[in-house]
């Protein structure tokens, strides 16, 4: 990898996981694969260590744990104040001049590919070991500054409550080796959803079950829209298919999300043509072939960006259950009384704890 | 110094509303006001119990419902989770904690019920009026100890005997479009056996006895008062009391309801002499069973048919929900013989054990008087009696109780209308707030042009004569045929619902008591009409309509 810090995800394989992270590498291994994520780029853990060396915040860092005894930074008030210490250091660093203008020109690039407008991008951390939750994630991020800046507060988040908290509690130092980023491009979904490459409530092998929503998958996700309901079966290729009048969905605003109505023309047409769910089930079949034929919980959405079929976007999957084994009776009445009596969030969706050696398995976009 | 009055669960206007923002009276079983013992073992282990079952079960969006008092009334603050991310995360392990009960209800609940009994047979093998000091108080630890431990279980078992509830309701709707406002719902969850009817059977039997003993008209003929005196002066009476007492030491641990104060069947025969007294008066069979078995008749009916019109996906997943559901009616009524009155049976025990050591040693002058007490002076002073005089401490607190029960305690507490209020309610997505202990406050539906307005229990109309019952001696006084009108129902009332034509109740919800027993006999109820056993008095005509849910007074002639 010599001097480079920043890698396309079509140069990088899972094998990159102690250069990038294993975010990045496994984005790098799902575009290899020919699985539609998002296009975008890594910067890898030298990226981190080189700023935070030539900027002198690793310098700061120091002289300020220097302060504390080692017991006193386990103490809850103690490290949650350290790390809004620490974070507003790194935060307060430029880039090195070189650095930021690489980023801004790859930046450029992602934008050329969409069509030349400012893209919005998710500037997502990516360490080397799973720590769910630990790090940060910016979403809809525009414009190069904006894009620099935030890569800036992903490797700030190396010291979040979360993060430190957890290092400090075990005794382990306040600094981490470096943590990766990756930039990618938001999907500018004109619809999006769920799918399931096995029955969610009966456990059938052989049925896809797709749900489609206007705007983001958040409504789907949160389960407060009825979606568009196919039910796919694998070895006919039959088709059920149920429209759902859609009033609301989930769009990007000024900052964020936001929930508009949808226009009424809209409401009732359904939000996937028969060429896109054909795309979308062909996808299904090359997502759970990539994952050993484990069943997958997929969510995935259509740039309306983009014209074809490559408009289609895998935003995140993850195995619904470990070893590819029905569910028992009793796991899925336990889904569905989570899901009905108390209105579910991704309750469903969601798998028991994953092991670490599944973390590798979830692409998050 | 009087700072020993104020319990750790006492509502603080300034903190509890900042934290809660509006609490809710428990109508249903702080109606009248507590007296202090019985408030505050309440406040303190029911919100643990509470809170524990949260926990354990990882209920997503509830931490625990949190009791308060004031002026003797039991006020509920709903802690709810507003974090995203915690409740998903509480979800995940609310789905792996409830497999086991899924997969094996009867096997788990089974066991509970047996470390129950376990523990109230250990408890009694302490013979509170002739052990020592030391060994009284250790009793009366333990005790509260199993009391605790018994509201554990309680609200464990309840919130997934009611999460399956309303995942039968949910699926009825969307499979079936069959939700509570239609009879066949209520016949799906009618006609099963269980353990309080396995008493009435008894109970029943008993007035069989009676029969061929020849003792039938002393008991038809006395008052409640006279029957032990009345029986013991026949020949055949003793033998006849005997094998009734002898029932009475394993099923009689039991009061009209989780009140304390209230005696137990084991203490005196008078009440279960009470409920044979209606069947002699009722004559014939065991209705309960031709009932019961024709309900169950209809219920595989509309089952068969219900199941036939689902799909392959959807049957196998129906009748298993359908059959857990199921459960959860008879959970409402088993668990008040094991836990609740049980456990408020042995409490009330001890408690009693207590105040008769206090009596002996001096420090207060009747029995009773251990109720206007609270645990931390029973243990300040058991071991020293004789050196303390609690009887200012009694006299002020029977003062402040009697007070307590001049007023009507407000439905909420907090600066909120009830409109404001019942939003909340509904937001909380509780199953026992919105179930068991408020329900849903009545609605008004003047094109109706009903007396009372409430929610309906169980279906059917029927007109009769009303039959105000305020407590256990006034049931004494009910006649067959007769419309019941009352604050609430006790599960130790169960055999009366055979005689009557209906009920109507001025708290509850469609698992509530009443209801569920209503259904099984077949009877309407309409319950939640909050002013009934204030409108209605006994001898007026009334039509209770079950499937609407309200109820219409047509004359007000008292008879």
């Amino acid at each position: 990898m010599d001097d480079r810090w920043l890698f396309w995800f079509n140069e990088l394989r899972g094998a990159d996981i102690e250069a990038v992270g294993k975010k990045c590498a496994n984005l790098g291994e799902m575009t290899h694969a020919g699985m539609a994520v998002p296009p975008g780029f890594a910067l890898s853990l030298a990226a981190y260590q080189r700023f935070m060396r030539e900027t002198g915040a690793n310098d700061d860092i120091r002289e300020y744990v220097a302060r504390f005894a080692p017991e006193e930074l386990r103490v809850y008030g103690v490290y949650a104040e350290a790390s809004r210490e620490l974070r507003k250091i790194v935060e307060s660093k430029l880039m090195p001049h070189d650095m930021a203008q690489l980023v801004i020109e790859n930046y450029r690039k992602l934008c050329a590919q969409a069509g030349g407008k400012e893209v919005a991008v998710a500037v997502r951390s990516s360490g080397t070991v799973s720590a769910p939750g630990a790090y940060e994630t910016y979403l809809n991020i525009r414009g190069a500054d904006e894009v620099v800046f935030n890569v800036i507060r992903v490797w700030s988040s190396a010291f979040s409550v979360q993060a430190l908290g957890a290092r400090m509690v075990k005794g382990q130092p306040v600094e981490i080796p470096g943590l990766g980023v990756a930039v990618l491009k938001m999907v500018n979904a004109r619809a999006a959803g769920v799918a399931f490459t096995k029955h969610p409530t009966t456990g059938d092998p052989n049925k896809i079950v797709i749900e489609a929503t206007w705007g983001l998958g958040e409504s789907v996700v949160g389960g407060d829209v009825s979606p568009d309901r196919y039910v796919v079966n694998k070895l006919t290729g039959g088709i059920e298919k149920i429209i759902n009048p859609k009033t609301k969905q989930v769009v990007y605003g000024e900052k964020g999300t936001e929930q508009i109505d949808v226009p009424e023309e809209l409401q009732n047409q359904a939000c996937l043509s028969d060429d896109e769910l054909a795309n979308l089930v062909d996808l299904c079949g090359k997502v759970e072939d990539y994952y050993e034929g484990v069943p997958q919980d997929m969510e995935w959405a259509l740039d309306q960006d983009i014209v074809g079929p490559d408009k289609l976007f895998l935003v995140q999957t993850r195995n619904i259950t470990k070893t590819g084994e029905q569910k028992t009776k009793a796991q899925v009445l336990a889904d569905m009384l989570v899901k009905r009596a108390y209105g579910g969030r991704a309750a469903v969706r969601k798998d028991p704890a994953p092991t670490s050696a599944e973390e590798g398995n979830k692409a998050d976009a | 110094m009087k700072s020993y009055d104020i319990t750790p669960f006492e509502f603080d206007p300034d903190y509890d509303l900042k934290v809660f923002k509006v609490l809710f009276l428990d109508g249903t079983h702080s109606v009248p006001p507590w007296k202090p013992m019985n408030g505050w073992l309440w406040a303190e282990h029911c919100t643990h119990g509470l809170e524990w079952a949260c926990q354990t079960l990882s209920l997503p969006t509830l931490k625990g419902l949190s009791f308060r008092l004031h002026n003797g009334g039991g006020y509920i603050g709903i802690y709810l989770i507003d974090d995203e991310e915690e409740i998903a995360r509480r979800e995940d392990a609310f789905r792996e904690n409830l497999v086991p009960f899924l997969e094996d209800y009867d096997g788990h609940w089974q066991r509970a019920v047996a470390e129950m009994l376990g523990h109230y047979a250990r408890l009694k093998e302490t013979h509170l009026d002739t052990c020592s000091e030391v060994d009284l108080l250790k009793n009366f630890d333990d005790t509260l100890d199993v009391y605790k431990r018994q509201w554990e279980l309680h609200f464990l078992y309840m919130y997934v005997v009611f999460g399956v509830f309303m995942l039968f309701e949910s699926v009825c709707k969307e499979w079936l479009d069959l939700d509570d406002t239609k009879p066949e719902f209520h016949k799906l969850m009618s006609g099963f056996d269980n353990k309080i009817f396995q008493i009435d059977r008894e109970m029943w039997q008993f007035s069989k006895l009676a029969g061929e003993l020849g003792l039938d008209k002393i008991i038809l003929e006395s008052d409640s008062d006279d029957y032990v005196e009345k029986l013991n002066a026949h020949p055949n009476g003793p033998a006849f009391l005997t094998k009734l007492n002898a029932f009475l030491d394993v099923e009689g641990w039991r009061g009209s309801g989780c009140d304390i104060t209230i005696p137990l069947w084991v203490e005196n025969p008078r009440a279960p002499l009470v409920v044979i007294k209606q069947f002699l008066t009722k004559g014939g069979d065991f209705s309960l069973d031709t009932e019961r078995l024709r309900l169950a008749g209809e219920r595989d009916l509309i089952e068969a048919r219900l199941l036939a019109q689902l799909d392959d996906d959807k049957r196998e997943y129906f009748q298993t929900i359908m059959s857990l559901a199921q459960k959860s009616g008879n959970f409402s009524e088993e668990h008040n013989q094991y836990f609740d009155l049980y456990g408020h049976a042995m409490v009330r025990r001890v408690c009693l054990g207590v105040g008769r050591w206090f009596v002996r040693q001096g420090t207060f002058d009747e029995v009773e008087d251990i109720f206007y007490l609270n645990p931390d002076e029973v243990r300040r002073a058991l071991l020293t009696a004789d050196m303390h005089d609690y009887r200012p401490l009694v006299a002020r607190r029977k003062a402040e109780w009697e007070g307590w029960c001049q007023n009507e305690n407000p439905p909420i507490l907090g600066d909120m209308s009830m409109d404001e209020a019942m939003g909340v309610l509904m937001r909380s997505n509780d199953s026992i707030m919105l179930k068991v202990v408020v329900g849903s406050f009545p609605v008004a539906r003047p094109e109706l042009k009903a007396d009372l307005y409430g929610v309906s229990g169980s279906p059917g109309v029927a007109e009769g004569k009303a039959r105000l019952v305020m407590n256990e001696r006034d049931l004494n006084d009910l006649q067959q045929g007769e419309i019941l009108v009352a604050p609430a129902t006790y599960p130790s009332w169960t055999p009366v619902f055979g005689m009557i034509k209906g009920v109507v109740v001025d708290r509850g919800a469609s698992l509530s008591h009443a209801a569920i027993v209503g259904r099984e006999y077949g009877i309407p109820v309409v319950m939640n009409v909050f002013d009934g056993s204030k409108k209605i008095k006994t001898g007026m005509r009334i039509r209770v309509d079950g499937d609407q849910g309200v109820v219409y007074i047509l004359d007000g002639e008292t008879a």
